[in-house]
C-alpha cells in the first residue's frame, strides 16, 4: 500500500467515474462528497509508515511512489494539508448541487484537488507548477459557461498560468546551478527576478491580477469561488516549500521585504478598487485580490527564524475563515444569479426583500472577508495586524486602510441589494434546500469568529509540521 | 458583430485596413525575429549544452506566441499562441532537462491545451454540459 495510491491515485479515478455518473446529479454529489470525507478521515487516522493493525491484517503504507525516475512524497508531514483540502472540497461539494453548479463541478473539482496535491508531493517539488498548469487547465470547463463563448477572464487566466510555468521551471534550473557553488551574484539575481515572475504569474499578483474581477463577472459565481480558494492555497504552500529549501532565499531580507511591499499594494489596491465596483463578481474578485495580498504579508512575517513557526501558524490558520467565508458568498451569489440577469448593483435593486437568506448570507460572508468583529475572518486579520504592527506598522496601516475601502465596497452593495426604487413587500424565494445551507453557513461563521480558539490553534499547528517535511 | 468581422465598408476601404493589419503583423513579426536574434548568443552562453540554433528557433517561437496572445483574443488564437510559446520554451528547456517525467508531463499539458482549446471553439454551441 502507498500513500500516493491512497490520497492522489484513487480519487483521480474516482474523480474519471464521477463523470461517467454526471447524469445522476444526487448520486454525483453523494458519492464526490462521501469520497472527500472518508479521504480526509483516512488521511486523520491513518499514520504513514507505520504499521496498521486492521483486526486479524496488518499492513503499512509507505509514503514514495516512484514514476519515470522521479518520486511522489505524500509523508507524515502532508497529512494536515491532506485533511484541510479533502475536508475543504467535500465542503463545496457537498453544496454544489444547491449553488447550481455545471454537472462537471464534482468530478472537475475532484480532479484539480487530486493534481494540486500531487503538487504539493511531486520530488523535484519544482515540477509542482506544471501539475498546478494541470489543475488549470482542469478548470476551464468550471469556469467557462456552456453555451457562452469563452470570456477575456477566462483566457487571461489560462494565459497567465501558463506563462508561469517557464519560470518557475527556469528558477529551478538557476537554482541548480548556484547550489552547485557557482555563487555568482548575477546567477542569483536572475533565479530571484525569474522566481518573481513565475510567482507573480501563478498567484495573481499585481499586475498580473487583472483575470480575478473579470472571471468575477464571466463564470458561476461557486465554481470561481471554488477556484479562488484552492489555487492560491496550493501556489501559495508551493512558495513556502520554496522558500524553505533554499537557504539563501529563506535567509534574504531583500525577499521578505519584496514580498512585503506586493502584499501592501495588493491590500491597498484591491480595497480601493472595491469601493468603487457596482458588480458583486468583480467585487468578489477583488476581495480574493485582497486575501492573496493578505498571505504575503503573513509569509513576510516569518522573516525571523526564532518566530517562524509562529508567524506561519497565522499564514494556516488564514485558511479556514477563508474557505468558509469564499463558499457561504459563492451560494449567496450564485442563489440571487439564477434569479437575475446580471449581478451589477442596478440588476440587484431591492433583491434583499426577495432573497433574504441569501442575501443576509452573502452580505455576513463579505463583512467576514473583510475583517468584521465577531465573523469568521475577524479574529485571523485583527492577528495580522497585530503582528504586522510589531514589525512593520506602514505595512499595518495598509491593511487597516483597506478595510476601510472593503467596508465602503460592503456598505455601497448593503444600500443597492436592501433598498429598490419602490417598496417591496418581503418574500423568501429562496428553496428549502438553499435556506438550510445558507442559514448553517452564516451560523458557521459567528461560530468561527465567536470560538475562534476551538479551530485555529489545530490550523496553527500545521505550520509545524508542514514545516518539518522541509529539510 | 463577431470578432474578427470587418464592418461593412467599401471594398476599397476593407482591402486598405486589411493592408494596414497585415504590414503591422509583418512589423511586429519582424522587430520579435531582430529581437530572437540578438538574444539567441546570450541564451547559448547561459544555458550550457545549447547550441545557437536550437536557442535561436526557440525564442522565434516563444516571440511568436506573444505575438498571438497579444493581438488576439479569440480562443482559437489564444490557444494557439500558447501552445506556440510552450513550444519554443520547451526547445529551449530541453537542452538543461532530460527528466521523462518533465517530458510526459510538458506533453501532457500541450495535448489538455489542445483540448480546452476545442473546449472553448465549441462552448458557444453547446448546452448544458451533457
Amino acid at each position: 500500500m502507498n500513500s500516493t495510491l491512497v490520497w492522489i491515485i484513487f480519487p483521480g479515478i474516482v474523480a474519471v467515474l464521477l463523470y461517467i455518473i454526471r447524469h445522476w446529479r444526487r448520486w454525483m454529489v453523494l458519492s464526490g462528497t462521501g469520497v472527500a470525507l472518508l479521504l480526509a478521515g483516512l488521511a486523520g487516522l491513518l499514520e504513514v509508515d507505520q504499521v496498521v493493525a486492521f483486526g486479524p491484517w496488518s499492513f503499512s503504507i509507505s509514503d514514495t511512489f516512484f514514476v519515470l525516475g522521479r518520486r511522489f512524497v505524500l509523508g507524515q508531514t502532508h497529512q494536515p494539508v491532506l485533511i484541510m483540502m479533502y475536508l475543504g472540497a467535500a465542503f463545496w461539494f457537498a453544496g454544489s448541487n444547491v449553488a447550481g453548479t455545471d454537472r462537471l463541478f464534482i468530478p472537475a473539482g475532484l480532479g484539480i484537488t487530486v493534481l494540486l496535491i500531487a503538487a504539493l508531493a511531486v520530488e523535484p517539488f519544482l515540477y509542482a507548477a506544471l501539475l498546478i498548469e494541470m489543475a488549470a487547465l482542469v478548470s476551464v470547463p468550471l469556469l467557462n459557461t456552456p453555451g457562452k463563448g469563452a470570456g477575456r477572464g477566462l483566457l487571461r487566466f489560462l494565459t497567465y498560468q501558463t506563462i508561469g510555468v517557464p519560470f518557475i521551471l527556469f528558477t529551478g534550473w538557476t537554482l541548480s546551478g548556484i547550489e552547485a557553488g557557482s555563487g555568482d551574484l548575477r546567477l542569483v539575481l536572475n533565479a530571484a527576478l525569474i522566481m518573481a515572475l513565475g510567482f507573480a504569474f501563478l498567484l495573481a499578483i499585481f499586475p498580473f491580477h487583472t483575470w480575478m474581477p473579470m472571471l468575477g463577472v464571466e463564470a458561476q459565481p461557486y465554481a470561481v469561488a471554488f477556484v479562488f480558494y484552492i489555487l492560491p492555497l496550493t501556489i501559495s504552500l508551493f512558495g513556502i516549500n520554496f522558500l524553505d529549501r533554499y537557504a539563501w532565499l529563506n535567509g534574504s531580507r531583500w525577499l521578505y521585504a519584496i514580498l512585503r511591499i506586493a502584499g501592501v499594494l495588493m491590500v491597498l489596491l484591491g480595497g480601493f478598487w472595491i469601493a468603487f465596483q457596482n458588480h458583486l463578481g468583480r467585487v468578489m474578485g477583488y476581495v480574493v485580490m485582497v486575501e492573496i495580498g493578505l498571505t504575503l504579508l503573513a509569509i513576510s512575517l516569518g522573516i525571523d527564524p526564532i518566530d517562524r513557526e509562529a508567524e506561519m501558524g497565522l499564514f494556516f490558520s488564514q485558511f479556514l475563515p477563508r474557505g468558509l467565508s469564499l463558499a457561504v458568498l459563492g451560494m449567496g451569489l450564485s442563489a440571487i444569479d439564477t434569479r437575475r440577469e446580471a449581478l451589477d448593483y442596478t440588476s440587484l435593486q431591492g433583491i434583499g426583500h426577495q432573497l433574504p437568506i441569501a442575501t443576509g448570507a452573502l452580505l455576513l460572508a463579505y463583512f467576514s472577508l473583510a475583517g468584521f468583529p465577531l465573523l469568521a475572518g475577524f479574529p485571523t486579520k485583527i492577528a495580522l495586524i497585530y503582528g504586522l504592527f510589531g514589525q512593520f506598522p506602514l505595512a499595518a496601516m495598509a491593511v487597516l486602510l483597506s478595510s476601510v475601502g472593503i467596508i465602503i465596497g460592503g456598505l455601497r452593495a448593503t444600500m443597492s441589494l436592501m433598498v429598490g426604487d419602490a417598496w417591496q413587500d418581503w418574500q423568501v424565494l429562496e428553496s428549502w434546500d438553499e435556506r438550510i445551507l445558507l442559514t448553517l453557513g452564516g451560523i458557521a461563521l459567528f461560530i468561527v469568529g465567536l470560538f475562534p480558539q476551538l479551530f485555529l490553534p489545530s490550523l496553527a499547528e500545521m505550520a509545524h509540521i508542514f514545516l518539518q517535511n522541509i529539510p | 458583430m463577431g470578432e474578427g468581422e470587418l464592418p461593412q465598408q467599401p471594398a476599397r476601404k476593407r482591402i486598405s485596413s486589411l493592408f494596414s493589419a497585415h504590414l503591422f503583423r509583418l512589423l511586429v513579426w519582424t522587430i520579435v525575429t531582430l529581437v530572437a536574434l540578438s538574444l539567441a548568443p546570450a541564451v547559448v552562453e547561459l544555458i550550457p549544452g545549447i547550441d545557437y540554433s536550437e536557442s535561436l528557433g526557440g525564442l522565434i517561437m516563444l516571440g511568436n506566441g506573444l505575438i498571438l496572445l497579444g493581438l488576439s483574443a479569440v480562443p482559437l488564437w489564444v490557444i494557439a499562441g500558447l501552445l506556440t510559446f510552450l513550444t519554443g520554451f520547451e526547445v529551449i528547456y530541453a537542452a538543461v532537462e532530460s527528466s521523462a517525467l518533465v517530458t510526459g508531463l510538458l506533453a501532457a499539458i500541450d495535448l489538455g491545451l489542445a483540448l480546452v482549446g476545442s473546449y472553448l471553439v465549441l462552448a458557444p454551441t453547446m448546452g448544458e454540459v451533457e
